[in-house]
């Protein structure tokens, strides 16, 4: 009796409480990768100098300052926006690795009381022959 | 209503679970599974692949293969049985450790377990529990204790009787809570242990506390857990100050303040007002003032900590918060130029690079050193406090703030000051906890929750030096090397008073036998030292055994007498005695004479100023448990008596420099010859002097000795009585037997003979002087006579000096 109460709340868990609190976990991860790769922060600030390191400009005009201030600056832009968008392009693809998986565990998730008894099946006939 | 017994229904199976196959035994289930599977797929791969390698074992590939998939049906299992778990376990934690403000009612997985272990008695249930022990162990229960419950003939609660909050999780600490209020057996357990119900449930906060704290650190994928780290690309989002980098700093903290930052009011109200000062478009630096100790460091820390993990104000989020280094800074330039040039460096980098919060410990001090370089800081400072890409978070002591710091005018003001206040005792007994099962750990040791208590109010009351939390965790670290040294296993708060004694010499915690002894027997202990003076003796007795009892308010000193009467009657001698019985010697006695503080200048001399340390907070400071005597205090200048005015009140007082000084432990006696006219002529009239104590006190108020609210703060006034000659006789024999041991310490005995002895005391008789003539009789004809007999050897060492009236001619003797 006990084992059927036990088994019997198991399975309306694993079919029903279950999967929203996966979305839960699912949820808080794809929020983590984002986090860490600062995905957000990085788009914002795509084009900006890279570590912010700019060349100010003289107080007098001259066409060589001016020529070092835009090369520089653009260069330092350039390679800000570079570095930038490989970060953004690891988190993208860790994020799409964490919603591939998500739905990789969530199909799992609904097969796994028969792959239990599948691979049990399985692995005492192997035993068995 | 719901009921205990519906809400606990829902956790049945997941509870059975647990009682048929423990967490660990899963967690062995899927490690061993997991294990099986992959030794099993490689051998069965290793079969298949490579038949020629292993063809003896070639007919066993089946046999592997199962091993394999029995393994990982096993792990998947294992997996699938602790998701379902932990579904039930982790129910409600969020709102439980404060993370969720949604509403979630019911009990909690561990009141299941509890509370299904013995439905019908809920009690049994609770102290049986492994939780429930814990917390009676460190209510300070002994397992009798609790055996005593459990035999005990009691009405039985059930599940049935609990009815649950509608709106919040019944946890542990309220099935504890619902015990003691309604299970009249299990109050009696408590009341019956010495343990009142406040530390109990401090105890079932401790440990429930933590264990709550244990499961949130056990959820990993919790979004608190998982925004642990900082993002990746924040460094890359922002600019970098590579000057500012040079000269940084890791925060270093005791990390004791973590426990109290993460669940105080007290410390999210100072995070939510630093955050709110540095999200401000404007004027966005802060100066947080506190002194050393009271957990600044750790405030930043967690400032810190809730930027990076997203949890601050939004336009905080992923800033960069640099402790700088100025120790290492300032040592490396040796000359004003190339200094300043490298702090503007460092600030216009740090400007640019923006989203930078720089932090300054000590400022004051900074500002000094860079001063004996030739650079002002402020002056430095001064352009950048308006950037909005840069903030700034100064450091200070208070006295620092008002020595240093106020003097600035302009550069303070462009600052948010916040006031870092010291923890009350709750919070500092949260403070401890941590640290005391740190303790536990590595002294094998348990701390009762009525010893911490104990600690902190033992740091808060009696050690005057330092401030709270830090002086409580040195004192707690203090007792767990002494019962250590001592191989004591349980703290109580009764050792911890014990250890508090020791060091202090002033009687703390619950009074002993002996201690009970003197306190009762207060008045005869004086009236050894002290002739006469009943009712003196009796207001100063009273007032010490309320101050002792603790019915007294703790915020001032033990006692605080205002001594009123003509010279020579013993009032000096009384605050001698109350330092010889009270504090256990006549060393313990310190004396200012009042009359020297009746200049202009007395109060600068008196609490000091600027770099001058006053006479008063260095006699406290040396001496914090005495008893403070102040004679003549009807001398003092009116600016000393204001001093004194807060010293009564509240029991401490600010010096020149700004430091809060501790008089609590100290029995401040003031006396004054004020009103000794009136005495005398009420003494003359035979009138009872104590009725007419209102109109001596007013008389003086009116001569404008004494303002009445300085009298009013006194615990009592006392008028001393002139002497008769029957105690002049009694003081004569007191001051007789005290030269007779000075005698007998130089290897003679003294006698003096009955007759002798009466004429010495009617000549020194002196209404209008007391007992000071006395004492001069004494001195000029006994002392005098007994020195002549030594320095002319006609008494040798371990001979008797006999002195009667015969030894003294007519005249010497002549009233």
């Amino acid at each position: 009796m006990f084992f059927v109460s036990i088994i019997s709340d198991y399975f309306i868990w694993h079919y029903t409480r279950a999967w929203f609190e996966m979305w839960g976990v699912w949820r808080n991860l794809l929020w983590a990768v984002a986090h860490f790769f600062s995905i957000k922060e990085l788009l914002a600030s795509l084009f900006s100098p890279f570590k912010r390191m700019t060349e100010a400009r003289d107080q007098t005009f001259s066409f060589e300052d001016l020529a070092e201030y835009v090369i520089i600056n653009g260069l330092s832009r350039l390679i800000g926006a570079l570095v930038r968008s490989v970060i953004i392009l690891c988190g993208c693809i860790a994020l799409t690795i964490t919603i591939v998986g998500g739905f990789a565990v969530y199909l799992f998730w609904m097969l796994a009381p028969m792959l239990v008894i599948g691979l049990i099946g399985a692995g005492v006939s192997l035993l068995l022959i | 209503m719901q009921t205990l017994h519906t809400s606990i229904e829902s956790f049945k199976p997941a509870v059975r679970l647990e009682q048929l196959v423990s967490r660990r035994l899963l967690a062995f289930v899927r490690t061993g599974g997991l294990v099986v599977c992959v030794v099993g797929g490689l051998a069965t791969a290793g079969l298949y692949f490579a038949p020629a390698v292993f063809a003896d074992y070639y007919m066993y590939r089946s046999v592997a293969a199962g091993v394999a998939l029995l393994g990982l049906a096993a792990w998947v299992d294992g997996l699938l049985a602790t998701a379902y778990y932990n579904s039930y376990y982790f129910k409600g934690l969020n709102s439980l450790v404060g993370l969720s403000d949604t509403p979630i009612a019911g009990a909690t997985y561990d009141v299941a377990k509890v509370a299904l272990q013995n439905p019908q008695d809920l009690g049994e249930a609770f102290v049986s529990s492994r939780w429930g022990q814990k917390v009676l162990l460190r209510a300070g229960l002994s397992p009798e204790q609790i055996d005593t419950y459990r035999s005990a003939k009691r009405q039985p609660i059930t599940t049935a009787m609990v009815p649950l909050p509608p709106d919040e999780l019944f946890s542990l600490i309220g099935l504890g809570r619902y015990l003691l209020s309604h299970d009249a057996a299990f109050a009696a357990m408590l009341h019956d242990s010495g343990v009142v119900p406040e530390h109990f449930l401090g105890s079932l906060r401790w440990v429930i506390g933590d264990y709550h704290q244990t499961k949130r650190r056990a959820r990993w994928w919790s979004r608190d857990n998982l925004s642990q780290h900082t993002g990746l690309g924040t460094e890359l989002s922002h600019g970098v100050a590579y000057e500012l980098q040079r000269y940084a700093k890791n925060i270093n903290t005791t990390a004791v303040f973590s426990t109290l930052v993460r669940d105080s009011s007290f410390a999210a109200e100072k995070i939510t007002a630093i955050e709110a000062v540095l999200a401000r478009s404007q004027a966005s630096n802060v100066l947080l003032i506190g002194e050393a100790g009271v957990g600044k460091t750790d405030l930043l820390i967690e400032v810190k900590r809730r930027m990076q993990t997203g949890q601050a104000l939004a336009s905080l989020v992923n800033q960069h918060l640099v402790v700088l280094d100025t120790a290492r800074l300032l040592a490396t330039y040796a000359d004003k130029q190339s200094l300043e040039t490298a702090i503007l460096t460092l600030l216009n980098q740090a400007a640019q690079a923006g989203h930078t919060i720089i932090v300054i410990e000590h400022i004051s001090t900074v500002i000094k050193e860079a001063q004996a370089l030739g650079v002002f800081l402020p002056e430095l400072l001064d352009e950048y406090l308006a950037y909005p890409s840069l903030h700034f978070i100064l450091t200070d002591t208070p006295a620092a703030y008002h020595t240093t710091l106020q003097p600035l005018g302009g550069f303070v003001r462009r600052f948010a000051e916040i006031l870092i206040d010291t923890p009350d005792n709750s919070a500092t007994v949260r403070v401890l906890q941590p640290i005391a099962k740190r303790e536990e750990v590595s002294r094998a040791l348990v701390f009762t929750y009525g010893s911490l208590v104990a600690v902190a109010e033992s740091a808060d009351r009696y050690i005057t030096q330092g401030v709270m939390p830090d002086k409580a965790v040195t004192l707690l670290l203090q007792v767990a090397t002494a019962a250590q040294t001592q191989g004591i296993q349980a703290v109580t708060a009764d050792l911890v008073y014990r250890i508090v004694s020791d060091q202090t010499g002033v009687p703390a915690g619950p009074i002993q036998a002996g201690e009970r002894d003197l306190l009762l027997n207060l008045e005869d202990r004086l009236h050894q030292y002290v002739v006469g003076q009943h009712t003196a003796i009796d207001a100063i007795a009273s007032t010490l055994r309320r101050a002792r009892a603790g019915i007294q308010a703790n915020d001032k000193p033990l006692g605080a007498f205002l001594f009123l009467g003509p010279t020579g009657v013993g009032k000096t001698e009384t605050a001698k005695a109350l330092a010889t019985v009270f504090f256990g010697g006549e060393g313990n006695l310190q004396r200012l004479d009042m009359s020297e503080y009746s200049g202009t200048d007395s109060l600068a001399r008196l609490i000091g100023s600027g770099d001058s340390a006053g006479s008063l907070p260095t006699l406290l400071r040396e001496h914090p448990y005495c008893v403070l005597l102040l004679d003549e205090f009807e001398k003092a200048h009116q600016s000393v008596h204001d001093v004194f005015l807060q010293i009564l009140d509240e029991g401490r007082c600010t010096d020149g420099r700004g430091q809060t000084v501790n008089a609590r432990n100290t029995i401040i006696i003031a006396t004054s010859n004020a009103g000794s006219r009136l005495i005398a002529a009420t003494v003359d009239s035979r009138r009872n002097l104590q009725e007419l104590n209102h109109s001596i006190i007013d008389n003086i108020i009116a001569e404008g000795l004494f303002r009445p609210e300085l009298i009013n703060r006194f615990s009592s006034t006392i008028i001393f009585e002139p002497l008769t000659i029957e105690q002049q006789g009694q003081v004569a024999g007191l001051l007789l037997r005290e030269l007779q041991t000075r005698i007998k310490n130089k290897g003679y005995d003294l006698v003096v003979g009955e007759e002798l002895l009466q004429l010495l005391v009617q000549k020194g008789y002196d209404p209008t002087f007391g007992a000071r003539p006395m004492q001069r009789v004494m001195q000029n004809l006994l002392e005098e006579r007994v020195a002549t007999k030594i320095i002319t050897g006609s008494v040798n060492k371990g001979d008797t000096i006999s002195l009667t009236k015969e030894d003294f001619t007519a005249e010497e003797l002549e009233v």
